[in-house]
Order: structure tokens, then C-alpha cells, then sequence
């Protein structure tokens, strides 16, 4: 039976598979399919976990035979190249990937005969990584630099793939919790000019405990910020500002103004 | 009024006995016998072998402890069990011990019990492997860090590589020194401790790390791997460990099994049937565990040590193991209640017991040997299996002997494990897991057999000050000072 | 040379795998979000052990 293939951004293809225990009709059946679904799309390589079966299953095409390798593993590697490449997860894009040349490996047959293998065919050895790799839950641009990874999903999203809901928010309401930790921090900050006044020593300690208690606060209020700016990033994929790097960023600047204001408060106000 | 016999006072044992002894109070008598003055937290050992935890900062003396606590120490090794009793005992099954100290050493002595534990952990078996340290432990070619007299040699000999890395390259080799290890998680992090040490004494540079391990892929664990939730979708522990030991450029070895050790050299054979020689200057191997080698007698005097133990040394408790081949494993193979097969008032916890079967898929090389880590027991699974135990003989005790027996299956128990690459309050770094259940369960968790809701890890600072904690917490909990109870295992 | 190159040798088994950005690794190390983060795995791992018992 033809099945459907798992296509960006489908992220079931994140999904680490498992090793194969039992061997028999039901895992021929899966084999079935999969080489159905080869010939359909014209592939000449295939993962389980590509038509959403989690099993560590990889069929391969190679000089027109059928290859089944089952609970794969690699166990030694040698020599490196680099492979141009493309899979069907990722339509239409084609990276050049680091490989080794040869690997050994070991794995099972349909029947759960364990056999070893020494692949140094280039195009046989980079196939089979590319496979093992979605077997662990990856593809195979966790293998890019990261600015070229980002390049890539840049292109593929630009595609008219990302869903208008992801679309990033003007405005959020994490944006509350800056700015009150800013209110916070100014009315901390005017504590300070408190020996220009003639108040009386009451006063300025009521008014070193409230700037003490704004402080803390604002650093509360920041903990509570990231865990929400968290949550909402999970919402918004696409979203830049909502980047774990902004949020952090937006975190430090803040801590950063309660220390300074904690050391001056010591020196200014004892 | 009964008495409690624990053999061997390690993880398991003396959570075991110091919680009897709690609910048992004055009426009721438990007895420790385990061959050593001191107790070690073992997991900190690991940096005794770097140099940065002396043996006193990892053990304390157990006498004075056990004396507070009104539990009678012996320090000596049990030799065997009969349980069915005999000599002058009548049918009051008892063990044979063999005095270690408090004067006594050498002097043998018969101990007779209502219950038993046996909690006497693993026998380093260095013999399995030609050349791997040698009977007394301490090896000649390699060294280990299982227990702290161990670590502080290896800490001894790391210290003159370092030296000699200042003026020239040395390799280092870590991990396991035979095709059926567990305990992968302690050189793991001995090797991270080992490169983070080279980093800050200057000589990283000229020494090359190298990994070795009966794991079929990195991050095997002897689990199976783990796999962690990521911003909503599963990663595998391969993935996070391969990237930790390229980040830290350490080689790796795996699906290899040690078979031989010469001076400075490692011979392997691996999974495809590859063979090869890996050339050291320092090498730190783990052992395969094997039991103790108690012996059990029938009052007639035959040995029954094959029914009471299996073959491999360990106690053969409720569990089922006649499961077969790998496709047959079930999470309901592994024990509940920890009651040996042959004696009801027999118990096994900790690594004594024997599993039912491995956790991670049991391989072969072409010329059939097998290579593929044996399931581990770690610290948090062996604390509350003991405690559960106790609690089991406990209730016999005090309400009838056909009380329920408390239940502690490894298949609905997870495992929190911190596992360092690194000392140090600043810069330091460790690997904070947890899996759920530690034996995957099919059945309830189609797929992976793990709940991912409760498996996750983490690399970062804030698990090295989770490490540094737990060392003074257990230690603190050990010496049974106020509150110790209410600090989970 | 920097650092990682300087660890990635031909040959090696390591050279196709993933290795962390700068900046995962200076947060791994980051003071103030380990907190952040101490508090939170205490918190996971509190969860795991009670559930264990
Ligand atoms: C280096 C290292 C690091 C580790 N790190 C971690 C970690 O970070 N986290 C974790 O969870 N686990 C860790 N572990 C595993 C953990 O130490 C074990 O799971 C735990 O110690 C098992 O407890 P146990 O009571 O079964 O055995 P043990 O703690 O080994 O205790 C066995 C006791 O029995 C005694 N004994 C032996 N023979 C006899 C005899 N004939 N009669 C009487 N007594 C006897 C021994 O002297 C010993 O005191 C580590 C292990 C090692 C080796």
C-alpha cells in the first residue's frame, strides 16, 4: 500500500524510533509498504519513521535491489566526504552534507538474523547515515552550520508554508511585565536622591525597604516574564522577537540595572 | 522478638537497615554485616579520581552511626546462606560470616535470622578480562574508580600523566573493560572529569581522550538510550551525547568489547568482528559485575547455590526468567517484591538481585560473543527497593506474617541520575537526566516504552550544583543525622 | 584555529556530528540562568522521584 510521506514542517519526523523486537508479518508488511511508497514517489530511500511508523526500519534501493536494514547501527566509521544531498522531507532542497566514506555496520534482516556489513560504496554509506539519522530523531540538517540551517528554513517558510497563525504579535502581553519591572526600576532609582532631603531617618528607611522590595520584585517579575515569553514562543514559531535570545537579552538589561542600583544604594545609602 | 540480618551496608543495604531499624524500634533487633569500617558515597568517587574529593570527604566511619541508630554492626563478609538452618540451629535458618576487623578478623561466626536481606552489591570482576587490574582490584595495567581506595589510585597515577603531559602527547582511555559492563554512566563521567581536569592543568593539548564502550551507540546508557522532550518533540540520548563528546573532542569506541590488556595496550573485538589494538598511558576501565559468590546449603549440607542464585552470581528473586528472547521481554518480568525464590524470608535488593534480562538490545559479534551493557541499578532504584523491602519485612514483623508484601518494580520507577563532566562552582558542568519508567514498558507506552512526559536531561551548571548538593545531602542522610527521613533515596 | 576545529581531526568518528553554538555553550555556563534552570530540573526531578515511590 501506498502511504503518505511525512513533508515539512510534519514535525512527527522528530520522533526517535524504536528497535524492532518481533519479526514477522506485520513488520513484512511495513516493509511492503514502504517500498510501494518508494516506487510511487520514485525514492530510492526510505525510513519507517518517514511514512510515520517509529521503528528503526530502513528500506534502500540500490542497483535496482531492494535492501532492508532493520535496528541498524553504526559501529565504526572511515574517511569523510561530502555529500550532495536531498530527501523527500525537505522538498526540493539539495545540501551538501558531511559523510564518512565507509562505514561498518550492524543490523537484522526481516527474519531477526543479525548480519555485518562493510559499506564503502560513497553512495550506499551516505544513504544509510542519512537514514540512521532520522532513526534517532534528526534530519539531516542538524548536521549544517547553524546559519545555513536557518538559511534553509528561511527559504522553505518563505515557500508559503508557515501558517498565518504563526504569524508573529505586535504586541504581547509579556510586554506588561517590562514595563512594570521599569516602573519599578525608576522609582528604585529615585530612592537614591533620598539624602538631598531633609526627611527624617523614618522615612529614608521606609524608603530604602520599599526600593529593597522593588528590586526583588523586579527580578521576580523577570523569572516570571521568561517562563511566559517561553510559553508564548512555543505559540509562535516563526516569531523572531519572541526568540529565547530577545527574552534573555531583555532579562539581563534588567538584572543588570538592579545590580548597579543594589551597589549604589549600598554606597549612597549605607 | 525477630532479627533482621542486612548483609552488605552500601546503598541499598543501609537504607534498608537504618529504615527497619526506625520502624522496628527497641523490640526488635537488625543486624549489618558488610566488610567495610566505612561507608562511601560511591557516585562522588568520581572525583576522588580526578583529585578534587579526598576518601575522607566521600566515606565517614559506620560504627558510631550504627551504634546511635542501635544497630548491630558486624564488620565481616557473609559466606553463606542456609536457609533452612542445620548445625546446631535446628530449623532456624542462619548465615556464616567471616570477621574483617573490630579484632576479630578472621574469626567465623553463625547468625541465625527471621529475615534476610542480601544487599551485598556487585563483585568487581576484573578476572573476565586478561590484564584488567588483578584480584586485589587495584590493577596493574588499568585502573577504576568503583570504590574510593580505587579512585584515589587512579587519581595517583592520572596526576604523573598530567605531569608527563606537559613535555608530551599521552592518551587517555576510558570506559568499559569488557563486552558485558553496565555502570557506562561512571566512565562517562569520569572521562569529562578527566578532560575538564587536563583543561584547567594546562596539558589538555597533549592528551588525547579516548572513549571505549559494548554500547551499540552512544548514549545506550545500558538503558536502551533515553530520549527527551525538546521544544515538543523527542530527541535521542545519541544525539546529546555525540555532540557533548565532539564539543569536548573525545574519540569513540563503540560496540567494543575489551578482550585483553597488556601493558599500555587494549585489544578489542567489535560488534562486526573487527579487531584492533587502542595504545594507552592511562586507561580507567570498568569491571562487568558478577554476584558476590555467596553460597547457599540445604540443612542436609548439599549446595543449593545454583537454585537460590543464578548463574551469574546474583540472587534470583520474583522475577520472571524464563522470558526467552529479546521479543518476549516484558516490563512485568522484572521483580515487585525482591523474596528469593527459594526462602519467603529471604530478600535480595540493589544490584544483588538477578534481572530478568538486559534493557538495551542484546547483540553479537560474528564470532558470538556477546557485547551489549547488562541492565544497571543505579543509586535512586536501589535506595527505594530498599527501603520498600524493609518495609515489606517490617509489616511481617509487626502485623503477621501474611502481610502484604510492599511492591518496587524498576518498570514504574524512574530514575533521576546526574551524571559530571566537571567540577566547579563557576565553571563546572553536569548532565541531569530522568527517565521514566527505567525499564521501558511496551505496553503502556507503545513506541518507546517511556513516559516522555517525565524523561528529560539537560546539560549545564545547574546540574553540577545539583551533583554537589546531593554529595553533602546523602551523606548527611547516611550519617542518620535530624530529618535524614525525609530525604527521598 | 578555534576551538572546535582545533578538536575535529579527518578521520575522526566525531566529525559529522552536531556541535553546540557559542552561545548554548555560554549558557550552559551563564550564572543567572542556571538558576533559572536549577530551579526548574530540581523541580522535574522532585516530580520523577515522587512518582517513583
Ligand atoms: C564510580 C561509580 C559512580 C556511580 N555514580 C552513580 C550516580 O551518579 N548515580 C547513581 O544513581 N548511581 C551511581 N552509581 C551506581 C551506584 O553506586 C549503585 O547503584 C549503588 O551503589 C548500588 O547499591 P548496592 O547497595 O546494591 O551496592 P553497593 O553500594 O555496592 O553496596 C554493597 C555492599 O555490600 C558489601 N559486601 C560485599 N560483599 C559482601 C559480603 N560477602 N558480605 C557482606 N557484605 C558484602 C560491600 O562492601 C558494600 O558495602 C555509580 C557507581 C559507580 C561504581
Amino acid at each position: 500500500m501506498i502511504k503518505e510521506l511525512l513533508i515539512y514542517p510534519d514535525e512527527r519526523i522528530l520522533t526517535p524510533c524504536t528497535d524492532v523486537r518481533i519479526f514477522d508479518s506485520k513488520l513484512w508488511d511495513v516493509i511492503e509498504n514502504m517500498k510501494d511508497t518508494m516506487e510511487a514517489n520514485n525514492l530510492d530511500a526510505l525510513s519507517a519513521i518517514q511514512i510515520a511508523i517509529p521503528y528503526n526500519i530502513i528500506v534502500i534501493k540500490h542497483h535496482g535491489i531492494y535492501k532492508e536494514y532493520i535496528n541498524p547501527r553504526i559501529i565504526r566509521v572511515d574517511g569523510k566526504m561530502q555529500n550532495i544531498e536531498s530527501t523527500p522531507y525537505y522538498p526540493n532542497i539539495e545540501q551538501n552534507i558531511p559523510r564518512h566514506g565507509s562505514i561498518s555496520i550492524i543490523y537484522d534482516d526481516r527474519h531477526g538474523n543479525t548480519h555485518t556489513a562493510l559499506i564503502d560504496d560513497p553512495w550506499l554509506s551516505g544513504t544509510i547515515q542519512r537514514k540512521i539519522d532520522y532513526l534517532f530523531g534528526g534530519t539531516f540538517l542538524a548536521k549544517l552550520p547553524k546559519a545555513q540551517r536557518d538559511m534553509v528554513i528561511d527559504t522553505l517558510a518563505k515557500g508559503g508554508i508557515v501558517a498565518s497563525e504563526e504569524i508573529c504579535p505586535l504586541f504581547s502581553p509579556k510586554d506588561y511585565f517590562v514595563s512594570f519591572a521599569d516602573k519599578l526600576l525608576i522609582l528604585s532609582a529615585l530612592s537614591l536622591l533620598a539624602p538631598l532631603t531633609t526627611w527624617g531617618k523614618n522615612h529614608i528607611a521606609a524608603i530604602i525597604m520599599a526600593k529593597n522590595i522593588f528590586l526583588i520584585s523586579v527580578v521576580l517579575i523577570m523569572i516570571g516574564f521568561f517562563f511566559f515569553a517561553q510559553w508564548q514562543a512555543k505559540r509562535y514559531k516563526q516569531c523572531t522577537s519572541c526568540q529565547i535570545g530577545n527574552n534573555i537579552g531583555v532579562i539581563v538589561k534588567r538584572f543588570v540595572a538592579v545590580a548597579i542600583l543594589g551597589i549604589a544604594s549600598y554606597f549612597i545609602l549605607g | 522478638m525477630a532479627r533482621v540480618i542486612v548483609m552488605g551496608g552500601g546503598v541499598s543495604g543501609h537504607t534498608a537497615a537504618t529504615f527497619a531499624k526506625k520502624w522496628l524500634g527497641k523490640d526488635h533487633e537488625v543486624v549489618v554485616v558488610t566488610p567495610n569500617a566505612r561507608w562511601n558515597w560511591i557516585p562522588s568517587n568520581i572525583w576522588v579520581g580526578v583529585g578534587e574529593m579526598t576518601k575522607d570527604d566521600v566515606t565517614f566511619e559506620l560504627a558510631p552511626v550504627y551504634h546511635k541508630a542501635g544497630i548491630d554492626y558486624r564488620q565481616a563478609k557473609a559466606l553463606g546462606i542456609h536457609p533452612e538452618g542445620g548445625s546446631t540451629h535446628g530449623d532456624k535458618p542462619y548465615i556464616v560470616i567471616e570477621y574483617t576487623g573490630q579484632g576479630k578478623e578472621g574469626q567465623k561466626e553463625e547468625l541465625t535470622y527471621d529475615y534476610l536481606i542480601n544487599a551485598t552489591g556487585p563483585k568487581l570482576n576484573f578476572a573476565a578480562t586478561p590484564g584488567l587490574g588483578d584480584a586485589n582490584g587495584l590493577g596493574e595495567f588499568t585502573v577504576s574508580v568503583c570504590t574510593a581506595d580505587h579512585a584515589e589510585h587512579a587519581n595517583h597515577e592520572l596526576q604523573k600523566i598530567f605531569e608527563k603531559a606537559k613535555h608530551s602527547k599521552q592518551t587517555v582511555l576510558i570506559g568499559t573493560g569488557h563486552g558485558m559492563c553496565t555502570c557506562q554512566g561512571a566512565a562517562f563521567e569520569y572521562i569529562f572529569n578527566v578532560e575538564h581536569e587536563a583543561k584547567k592543568a594546562g596539558v589538555r593539548d597533549n592528551l588525547d581522550i579516548k572513549w571505549i564502550s559494548n554500547e551499540s551507540f552512544l548514549g545506550d546508557f545500558g538503558i536502551g538510550g533515553l530520549h527527551m522532550k525538546r521544544g515538543g518533540y523527542a530527541a535521542s540520548s545519541r544525539l546529546f551525547a555525540e555532540s557533548l563528546f565532539s564539543e569536548r573532542g573525545v574519540n569513540w569506541t563503540i560496540g567494543a568489547a575489551v578482550t585483553q590488556v597488556e601493558k599500555g595496550k587494549a585489544h578489542y573485538e567489535q560488534l562486526d568482528g573487527t579487531t584492533g589494538v587502542i595504545d594507552f598511558d592511562f586507561a580507567m576501565l570498568i569491571p562487568p559485575f558478577a554476584g558476590v559468590g555467596l553460597k547457599a546449603i540445604a540443612k542436609d549440607g548439599t549446595d543449593i547455590t545454583d537454585q537460590m542464585f543464578a548463574p551469574n552470581g546474583f540472587m534470583k528473586v520474583d522475577a520472571n526468567y524464563a522470558a526467552g528472547a529479546y521479543e518476549n521481554w516484558k516490563a512485568s518480568d522484572w521483580p515487585k517484591t525482591y523474596q528469593s525464590t527459594v526462602a519467603d524470608n529471604v530478600f535480595a535488593v540493589g544490584i544483588a538481585f538477578a534481572p530478568p534480562h538486559p534493557i538495551s538490545k542484546p547483540m553479537k559479534s560474528p564470532s558470538g560473543r556477546d557485547i551489549f551493557p547488562t541492565p544497571p541499578r543505579t543509586g535512586m532504584p536501589s535506595g527505594i527497593i530498599g527501603k520498600t523491602v524493609a518495609h515489606s519485612i517490617c509489616d511481617k514483623i509487626l502485623k503477621g506474617k501474611n502481610a502484604h508484601l510492599h511492591e518496587a518494580s524498576m518498570a514504574h520507577m524512574g530514575a533521576a541520575c546526574v551524571a559530571s563532566a566537571g567540577k566547579g562552582l563557576t565553571n563546572g558542568t553536569a548532565a541531569a537526566l530522568t527517565v521514566y519508567p527505567v525499564v521501558p514498558d511496551f505496553e503502556t507506552y507503545p513506541g518507546l516504552g517511556r513516559d516522555l512526559d517525565y524523561t528529560f536531561g539537560e546539560i549545564g551548571l545547574a546540574g553540577h550544583w545539583i551533583k554537589h548538593i546531593l554529595h553533602h545531602m546523602f551523606i548527611y542522610k547516611a550519617k542518620l543525622n535530624p530529618g535524614w527521613t525525609l530525604i527521598p533515596e | 584555529m578555534k576551538e572546535i576545529e582545533k578538536r575535529i581531526k579527518p578521520y575522526d568518528a566525531n566529525f559529522t556530528t552536531m556541535v553546540p553554538t557559542a552561545f548554548v555553550k555560554a549558557m550552559r555556563t551563564c550564572v543567572l540562568w542556571q538558576i533559572i534552570r536549577f530551579i526548574v530540573i530540581n523541580l522535574k526531578m522532585l516530580v520523577v522521584v515522587r512518582k517513583s515511590h
